[in-house]
């Protein structure tokens, strides 16, 4: 893991799920001002005591020149005490990434979750009131960050990003096996033709996974999940909120055999709609069927919209499956409220005490413009406290390059410089994982060749 | 009448040795306790110190004024700088010893230390005591608790503290510390095939009572194991058919003392197994103890037994054998890389097939041993058990295996005990100081699940711990210390001030138009040309460690400044102390993984807490928040 040293310069897009015009990428640390000045932002004079602001044309990536707003605020006096460059950019997600990748590859760190006010404590500039404050920020950022993990390694995306990391391990530990277990002979076990021509290979498919945003970004967006019993309607509620038949609606329990995703569009803002899998659920199979739902959607949604029958009892296993979900992250949809009368559902709502339901009937539209606007203003109310998104992909590329480059001038004749990079970009590309890399060069080392005496 | 030490080691290995050597000069009044005065230093497996990693450590322990490099370069009878093709962050030296001679001259150092009395006879229980008010005999420990809160300082005074140790035969001696190296002894059970013998080394006893007593203390025990190959008579080998592999010439040694080896080195024999041997191994599997479930602890996986070998890796036609002789004169050869505990018949029909011990004669059958260990979570950085005061533990004992790592810990083990009786806090080497300091930080924060043996891919500030700069890296704490006596210190300060001299040369000479840092950055330029064209040069190219570390600052220099950035990152998160009493319950949303952990491990500083294994960055980052809303109010 990469622990949070307050040395670093920290990176982030600050406003990635807003459906405004402009995005911003926020650093903070001691090198901050030197990074915007790499990418071509106009330094403010050394003197300038003040906030300072510019236009600029910055470059992020070679070619790519983009017009930008660009504030500077020198530390101490400034949110987290140290030297910040905001860089105000086109509200659009791919380019506010690829600013933040370009500026991760000069050596920035990616933020982790709450970290730039975690900073502004740290150096005194928030009152003790506000701590119990920073605790819930960083939580609910680094919920949110591990939400999108979630779906990043789920995804195609996640597939490729894990084989590719798991290759570059098993270079390291060819590399360190070479050093480490040379006691008696002098064994190489990668030659520098085949060590450069495989990190070659990754760095190729390291870019053109960075390049095929698609995944990236869709994982990026807030999730939205609909969830419930069986035949609670959500299908037909998620047809309804996509204005479009896509699902197959069907009134047999079960037709829903997988996740259906969908962008949603919400007044500008952009999410993704999820209809979790109708499990199959014979009816003593409903306990099971409701927890697995609930489960599913906890774990990688922004927000669960727990869908249920209007009128319909409230079965233990549904309460105690709804009570799973955290309670900010979920709302309670009454569907199917033209069937029965008004005064049954706001008795059961209170019953359960899941809040304030959202009423609505997909057949005749009742409700769904309010669904809508709950919908938006809860992801609003967390899109500020979101961190970076996800590995600097350029920057492991970058690495990578570096070490090819090294290979092939000087070949293996000192492979420990080749495996310092090489280990930099592997951590970058694993940053919650636990074990010690020296422990998992180790097994893979020992697992593939026969040594020690 | 009891005999009353401040410091008490129990075993005379590789651990004990240096702990014994370094609590006696530390001017603690010691006693070394072991079975049998001529074991002291006895190298139980191959007759060999050093190796990557490992060599390393040696260097380490001898900057710090240890032993271990100073006995090895007087009785090494053959010398290698490992990795001498790579990059001098690799350098690593080892040695093929005289067992016999190292054995004894450990001895005699350690009977001419002044504080050192060497008491033969078993521990069989460490005797406690609950501390008694304040002041009744000192207040061992204050310095270092003196800042601690209130309810810890009240929890540590409640611990049991170490009082004495009886032996088996009933004699007392009364100490305050005392450092427990009991090697592979605990519990002892050997394996040779279905036959098991208790004890802890060939022909030697096993440590029951003193295993007893640790449990009784509160301690959790875990047991390992790990195995020896045959030892054959030389004069029974054909040496004739096989590959001779020389030492270094000429050799380097491991002390910073040693001006120049001047002993005659020694050859070792290379040769393989067959797959007939293999097929042996193969059809007697049921009678291996590790296959037939006599034996179930864990051993270490990087030194596989044959039987291991032929098992996991089918495919290999042969394996590997390295003949070494454990002395000049020894007519003992250690055959490594056969490490077995199948039957004497199968190990004779074994030897037999292997080329050039057709006719061998098996002088010591291999075996495996089992021992108890205390799982180091138990242990902190200073290496004292955190049940009880004034116990200190250090190599097998803490999960280890190598001489190296046991000697590493005793020296510190060593110190440690000696500074705890005089009151003063305890030294702890970090991870960007020295592979000393990653090895105990990965024991205590970490765990074992095998026995632990240092690589240098363990150390992540690799670049800095190198075999060339380990006097910079730590004789100038050896000095505060104590350890390291004037010769060692005016040597060492002499070094530094040609070093600083020939930095300064090298930018301000300049030859044929380029300075001399210039010339020497090109790749496969060791300098030979520019010492005979600038006689300034001269006296420093002379003088293989002053010239060695200029190369290594200019060949490395980009990636030593990248380390050094490194290391000052890594350090502001270890110079973070966490306090003792730190309620890890109470820092809100902490994942409850994480305060399991933490509440386990106890973390010293914001660095170890964060590199306890299941711990993400945003643990982190809230424990980061709690320590500074203790700081604002």
């Amino acid at each position: 893991m990469t622990p949070p040293t307050m040395g670093d310069t920290i990176v982030a897009i600050a406003t990635a799920w807003s459906p405004a015009a402009l995005g911003v990428v926020r650093l903070s640390g001691p090198a901050a001002f030197e990074l915007c000045g790499s990418i071509g932002a106009r330094l403010p004079a050394p003197d300038a005591r003040c906030p300072f602001f510019g236009p600029a044309e910055v470059e992020a990536a070679p070619g790519l020149i983009t017009p930008a707003l660009v504030y500077w605020f020198r530390g101490p006096a400034s949110y987290t005490g140290q030297d910040i460059v905001e860089l105000h950019l086109p509200g659009c997600l791919p380019l506010l990434r690829t600013f933040a990748d370009g500026l991760l590859a000069r050596g920035a760190r990616r933020a982790l979750p709450g970290e730039f006010t975690a900073r502004a404590l740290r150096n005194g500039k928030l009152r003790g009131a506000d701590v119990q404050r920073v605790f819930d920020l960083i939580h609910a950022a680094d919920a949110a960050a591990a939400r999108e993990a979630a779906r990043t390694s789920a995804g195609v995306h996640g597939d490729r990003l894990a084989r590719l990391g798991a290759r570059l391990l098993d270079l390291v530990a060819e590399l360190e096996a070479g050093i480490d277990f040379v006691d008696e002979e002098d064994v190489r076990f990668v030659t520098a033709e085949q060590l450069a021509g495989h990190l070659a290979e990754i760095e190729r498919e390291l870019r053109e996974l960075s390049a095929s945003s698609a995944a990236r970004n869709l994982a990026a967006l807030p999730h939205v999940a609909l969830a419930g019993l069986p035949n609670a309607g959500k299908s037909t509620l998620f047809n309804a909120l996509l204005g479009q038949e896509r699902a197959i609606v069907s009134p047999v329990i079960g037709t829903t055999r997988d996740v259906l995703s969908a962008e949603l569009d919400l007044a500008g803002l952009r999410c993704v709609l999820q209809d979790t899998a109708g499990l199959g659920a014979a009816a003593d199979e409903l306990e099971l069927s409701a927890h697995l739902a609930a489960e599913g959607a906890a774990d990688t949604a922004d927000l669960v919209l727990w869908v249920h029958e209007a009128g319909a009892p409230w079965p233990p296993a549904e309460i105690a499956a709804c009570d799973r979900i955290p309670a900010d992250r979920r709302l309670l949809v009454l569907s199917k409220v033209d069937q029965c009368c008004p005064g049954d559902s706001r008795q059961d709502a209170g019953e359960v005490g899941f809040g304030e339901p959202c009423r609505v009937s997909s057949l005749s539209g009742r409700g769904m413009q309010d669904l809508a606007d709950r919908i938006r203003g809860e992801l609003f109310a967390r899109a500020a406290s979101r961190g970076a998104g996800e590995v600097g992909l350029e920057a492991v590329s970058v690495e990578i390059r570096q070490a090819v480059e090294h290979v092939r001038n000087r070949a293996l004749a000192e492979p420990e410089l080749v495996a310092l990079t090489l280990r930099e970009a592997w951590n970058r590309l694993s940053i919650a994982n636990s074990e010690p890399t020296d422990e998992q060069v180790l097994t893979r080392i020992l697992a593939r060749f026969c040594l020690g005496k | 009448m009891t005999r009353t030490f401040d410091v008490v080691v129990i075993g005379g290995g590789h651990g004990g040795a240096e702990a014994a050597w370094a609590a006696s000069r530390l001017g603690a009044r010691t006693a070394l306790l072991t079975f049998d005065r001529a074991a002291i230093g006895r190298m139980s497996c191959n007759p060999a110190i050093g190796g990557i990693g490992k060599g390393q450590m040696v260097r380490e322990i001898d900057a710090l004024g240890g032993l271990m490099g100073v006995v090895a370069d007087e009785t090494g009878i053959q010398f290698r700088m490992l990795n001498r093709r790579k990059g001098p962050a690799l350098w690593a030296p080892r040695a093929q010893s005289d067992r016999e001679l190292y054995a004894r001259r450990v001895r005699e150092r350690l009977e001419a230390c002044p504080n050192l009395a060497i008491i033969e006879g078993g521990a069989e229980t460490l005797d406690v005591e609950r501390a008694g008010p304040a002041g009744s005999r000192g207040s061992p420990g204050t310095a270092d608790t003196a800042a601690a809160p209130a309810a810890v300082a009240l929890a540590e005074r409640d611990a049991p503290r170490i009082a004495g140790v009886t032996l088996s035969d009933g004699r007392r001696v009364a100490c305050r510390a005392v450092v427990v190296t009991s090697g592979t002894f605990l519990r002892a059970l050997m394996h040779t095939g279905e036959q098991k013998t208790p004890g802890g080394r060939f022909g030697e006893a096993a440590a029951v009572g003193l295993s007893a007593s640790l449990a009784q203390m509160g301690l959790r025990l875990g047991r390992l194991k790990t195995g020896t190959p045959p030892r054959v008579a030389r004069d029974s080998v054909n040496f004739g058919a096989l590959e001779e592999q020389p030492g270094d010439d000429p050799p380097t040694p491991f002390s910073f003392m040693t001006e120049r080896l001047t002993q005659p080195q020694a050859p070792c024999w290379i040769t393989w197994t067959t797959p007939e041997t293999h097929e042996l191994i193969r059809a007697n599997l049921h009678r291996a103890p590790m296959y037939s479930g006599q034996i179930a602890s864990r051993g270490p996986r990087y030194c596989p037994s044959i039987e291991d070998k032929v098992v996991r890796f089918a495919d290999k036609l042969r394996h590997q054998v390295f003949l070494e002789p454990e002395g000049r004169e020894s007519e003992r050869i250690y055959v490594n890389g056969i490490s077995t505990s199948l039957p004497q018949d199968v190990q004779a029909r074994l030897v037999a097939g292997i080329a050039g011990l057709e006719q061998a004669r098996v002088l010591q059958w291999g075996y495996a041993v089992e021992y108890d260990f205390v799982p180091p979570d138990q242990i902190d950085a200073s290496l004292m058990t955190r049940g009880v005061r004034g116990l200190f533990l250090a190599g097998q004992i803490n999960g280890t295996s190598g001489y190296e790592e046991a000697a590493g810990q005793g020296l510190m083990a060593g110190i440690n005990a000696a500074r705890y009786v005089a009151g003063r806090p305890p030294v702890v080497l970090g991870r960007d100081q020295a592979y000393i300091g990653v090895m105990i930080d990965d024991l205590v924060t970490r765990g074992v699940t095998e026995p632990y043996r240092m690589f240098s891919s363990r150390a992540e500030h690799r670049l800095h711990l190198r075999y060339d700069n380990a006097d910079a890296r730590l004789t100038p704490l050896g000095r505060e210390i104590g350890l390291v006596d004037d010769a060692r210190w005016a040597r060492y300060e002499r070094k530094r001030r040609q070093l600083g001299e020939l930095r300064a040369l090298a930018d301000a000479l300049r030859h044929e138009g380029r300075t001399v840092r210039e010339w020497l950055r090109r790749p496969h330029e060791d300098g030979a040309r520019l010492a005979a064209a600038l006689p300034a040069l001269r006296t420093y190219y002379a003088q293989a460690d002053v010239w060695g570390a200029m190369l290594v600052d200019v060949k490395y220099a980009g990636y030593l400044d990248r380390q050094a950035r490194a290391i000052e990152q890594f350090r502001e998160l270890e110079d973070q102390a966490l306090p003792h009493d730190i309620d890890y319950r109470r820092i809100p949303h902490l994942r409850a993984e994480a305060v399991e952990r933490w509440s386990a491990v106890r973390p010293r500083s914001v660095g170890q807490a964060a590199r306890v294994s299941g711990i993400h960055p945003t643990d982190v980052s809230l424990l980061l928040v709690q320590l500074a809303r203790g700081t604002i109010g």
